[in-house]
Formats: C-alpha cells, sequence, structure tokens
C-alpha cells in the first residue's frame, strides 16, 4: 500500500535494536591505543550484532572492531550471545587509534534469507 | 562537538545515562527571554550540581561548565560559557531561529592525572588520567523553538477540499502535501465553508473537523514524524507542539493532546450554549 508503514529514510530494512545496559568501553590499561576493554549487558536473551560508533562529529562513523576475547568478529562487528543481566566483559582491537567517545549499539542479525 | 544520550566516554562522565558514577548530578535549568519584534534571545540558567569531587574542579576553576548550543537553520554550533552557578547568556538577533538544542556540559581546563573521584563505577579500574577540555559531565538535552512559528494558528497550515468521491458527510485527513489537506464530501464542503465564515459556525468546524484533524495528524507523527520532514506544515506543527510541551514521540491520548495544541477549542462552544 503506497505511503503505509513509517519505513526508513533510505529504504532499507529496519534492523530490531537491542536494548544495552550500562555499556561503556574503555582504553586498556597499559594497552595500546587500539584495544579497549567493552562492558555491555542486557535484560534479552538475544545473538546480538554490537558495533561502536565514533561520535562527536554530526556523523558518527563507525569504528572496524578486528578481534575480540568472547564472541566473533564479522566485518568489523562484534557478533556474541547477551544472557539477559549477564555482565560481559570484552578486550577488543579496533583496526585504528581512536580515544574519543563512542555510541555502543546492537541488533539481533536478520533471519536467514532476509538480509 | 555532538554530544547524545547514548555517548559513551573512555572515562568516567557523570550524567544521568550511565552509572559511571553511583552518586552525584548535573542539571542545568534554562529558562528563555525572546524579544520577537527582533528574534535577540535572553537565556537564564541555574546549575544543579551535587558531585563534591566534581564540584571543586568547577569552584577551583579547573573545570568550566558551558552548554553546546545547535541551531540546524542557522548552522550555529557553539560552546557558550556559563557563570555559576547561575546568570544568563545573550544570542543576537537571527542567530538562532527554530529548533534549538542545548547540551549542558562540564569540561577540565587542565590536564589531571590520576583523578580518582568518589562513587566512580570500579569497571574503570583506578585512577583516570584526563586532557585539557575532556568532558567529565553532561546534562539533559533542552529543546527550544524561537521564533514566530510557534506562534501560527494550527487551523493556518490546513487547507479544506471537496471530494467528490467521499461518502456524504465524511471527512478525510491527507497529511502527505505541504498543508494539511482536509477532504470534505462536495455537499458538506459547501455547508463548512458556510459555517467557516458565521460567527456562531466556526467553533462547531474547530470542534467537529479542525480537532479531529489534528488527533488524526497526531497519529500520522507518532507512527514516524520524519517521513513528513520536507512538508511545510511540519515546521510549523512541531514548533507548536514544542511551544505547548506536546511529545509527538510519547502521547498517550491524541485527544488530550489535540485540546491542549488547539486551546481547549471546546471553549468556543460556551458561548453558543448562553444564546
Amino acid at each position: 500500500v503506497p505511503g503505509a508503514g513509517s519505513g526508513t529514510r533510505t529504504g532499507r530494512k529496519r534492523r530490531t535494536a537491542i536494548r544495552l545496559t550500562g555499556a561503556r568501553c574503555i582504553p586498556k590499561k597499559q594497552g595500546p591505543e587500539s584495544a579497549r576493554i567493552l562492558f555491555l549487558s542486557s535484560d534479552e536473551s538475544a545473538l546480538a550484532h554490537v558495533a561502536i560508533l565514533a561520535t562527536g562529529l554530526e556523523n558518527p562513523d563507525e569504528l572496524t572492531i578486528v578481534s575480540a576475547t568472547t564472541g566473533e568478529v564479522h566485518s568489523g562487528k562484534l557478533e556474541i550471545l547477551l544472557a539477559p543481566g549477564r555482565r560481559e566483559k570484552i578486550e577488543i582491537t579496533l583496526a585504528e587509534d581512536y580515544s574519543g567517545p563512542v555510541e555502543i549499539v546492537a541488533w539481533e542479525p536478520e533471519p536467514e534469507g532476509l538480509s | 562537538m555532538r554530544i547524545s544520550d547514548d555517548t559513551k566516554f573512555p572515562h568516567p562522565v557523570l550524567s544521568s545515562y550511565s552509572d559511571d558514577f553511583a552518586e552525584g548530578a548535573f542539571e542545568v535549568a534554562f529558562s528563555a527571554e525572546e524579544n520577537l519584534a527582533n528574534g535577540a534571545l535572553r537565556l537564564r540558567h541555574a546549575i544543579t550540581l551535587t558531585h563534591d569531587s566534581i564540584l571543586q574542579l568547577v569552584t577551583n576553576g579547573s573545570a568550566s561548565v558551558g552548554v553546546l548550543v545547535r541551531c540546524k537553520d542557522t548552522y550555529v554550533n557553539d560552546l557558550r560559557l556559563l557563570s555559576w552557578p547561575e546568570g544568563s547568556t545573550e544570542f543576537l538577533p537571527g542567530s538562532l531561529v527554530n529548533t534549538v538544542n542545548l547540551r549542558p556540559i562540564v569540561w577540565v581546563n587542565r590536564p589531571l592525572l590520576d583523578w580518582t573521584p568518589p562513587f566512580m563505577n570500579p569497571e574503570f579500574e583506578g585512577p583516570v588520567t584526563l586532557s585539557n577540555g575532556d568532558v567529565i559531565a553532561f546534562a539533559a538535552e533542552r529543546v527550544l523553538t524561537i521564533g514566530q512559528a510557534k506562534m501560527t494558528p494550527l487551523e493556518s497550515i490546513f487547507e479544506l477540499q471537496t471530494d467528490e468521491t467521499l461518502p456524504e458527510h465524511r471527512i478525510q485527513v491527507d497529511p502527505h502535501n505541504d498543508r494539511i489537506v482536509i477532504r470534505a464530501a462536495s455537499s458538506l464542503y459547501d455547508a463548512l465553508n458556510v459555517l467557516r465564515g458565521q460567527q456562531f459556525g466556526s467553533p462547531a468546524v474547530l470542534n467537529g473537523v479542525y480537532m479531529p484533524a489534528v488527533m488524526e495528524v497526531l497519529d500520522h507523527l507518532r507512527e514516524g514524524a520524519q517521513q513528513f520532514e520536507h512538508r511545510r506544515w511540519h515546521q510549523p506543527f512541531m514548533a507548536k507542539c514544542e511551544f505547548k510541551g506536546v511529545d509527538v514521540s510519547s502521547i498517550s491520548s491524541t485527544l488530550e493532546a489535540a485540546q491542549i495544541l488547539l486551546d481547549s477549542p471546546a471553549r468556543s462552544l460556551m458561548p453558543l450554549a448562553s444564546e
């Protein structure tokens, strides 16, 4: 139906966001600038794709994750299984040095065949 | 600089959107005095800061309180210093128009080595080192609507049209135009045009047509305001909402919200009862 639904600005499928609680991404003590410790938890049980966005400018840029001590890294994003209330502490390495503020976003992967 | 509610810093930052600190609060109350004739703005502020360590940094000059001011219509993106603990800031006529976002922040004016503020979340693992300019607190964003748009009568952004395909005595609202089109069956259209010109007819049109039309528009906006951002009616409508304290994203009753936006339109029926 033309005009039905709220849609998105780009016409892409809408991702199902996962609400994270107490997320933070802090430098690893005595580590290189690209090494960070990611803390996150959720009230949901879900397989999550997690991305880190460099903020501070009008349009946030996604930072590429190259390794993680928990979960798997695909296309610069972390894929991790979240359990309700379980606090995750993950050492990650970014592709480049970045010391500024970030936003941490998580969403459920689309079912096979839809993405 | 852009700070959202979801911004995470690599060091502890006092805000109501994180648990970086277990105690303490930072808030800034703003009140705007607007000169509607020339567009000048005076912004009064009162700062509340209840974290002892950060408070000490501010009062001894090691940290400053300010506000990030963003106005996309005038390309203003400034950091203004706020006097402690209260005061006012002047903005030149025309420098801020329509939607203005205010994000209060506190930042350090000198490097801090091995800072160990009380109530810091243990996940930060001990002392932190801050560089000159690092943000150590931010408060909730305040959105102001500056200028004449909020004073526009809502009725002026609607347009009444006839639609012969509609069943008799029915109306339909179409927001996918530069003005919000209210379509009416042809006989009803003629009657509404007559009523609009009558002293005792306009309250009937306001309550019987505009009121439900505003509710319908709020329904559309609740589903997603972004799709209407390029329509000319959107800016004055949203300005009115902000001015009246109606948050379209969290409306629980469109009836209640429409009555607020139209200044209790049933009031205009009262004189009819005394005739």
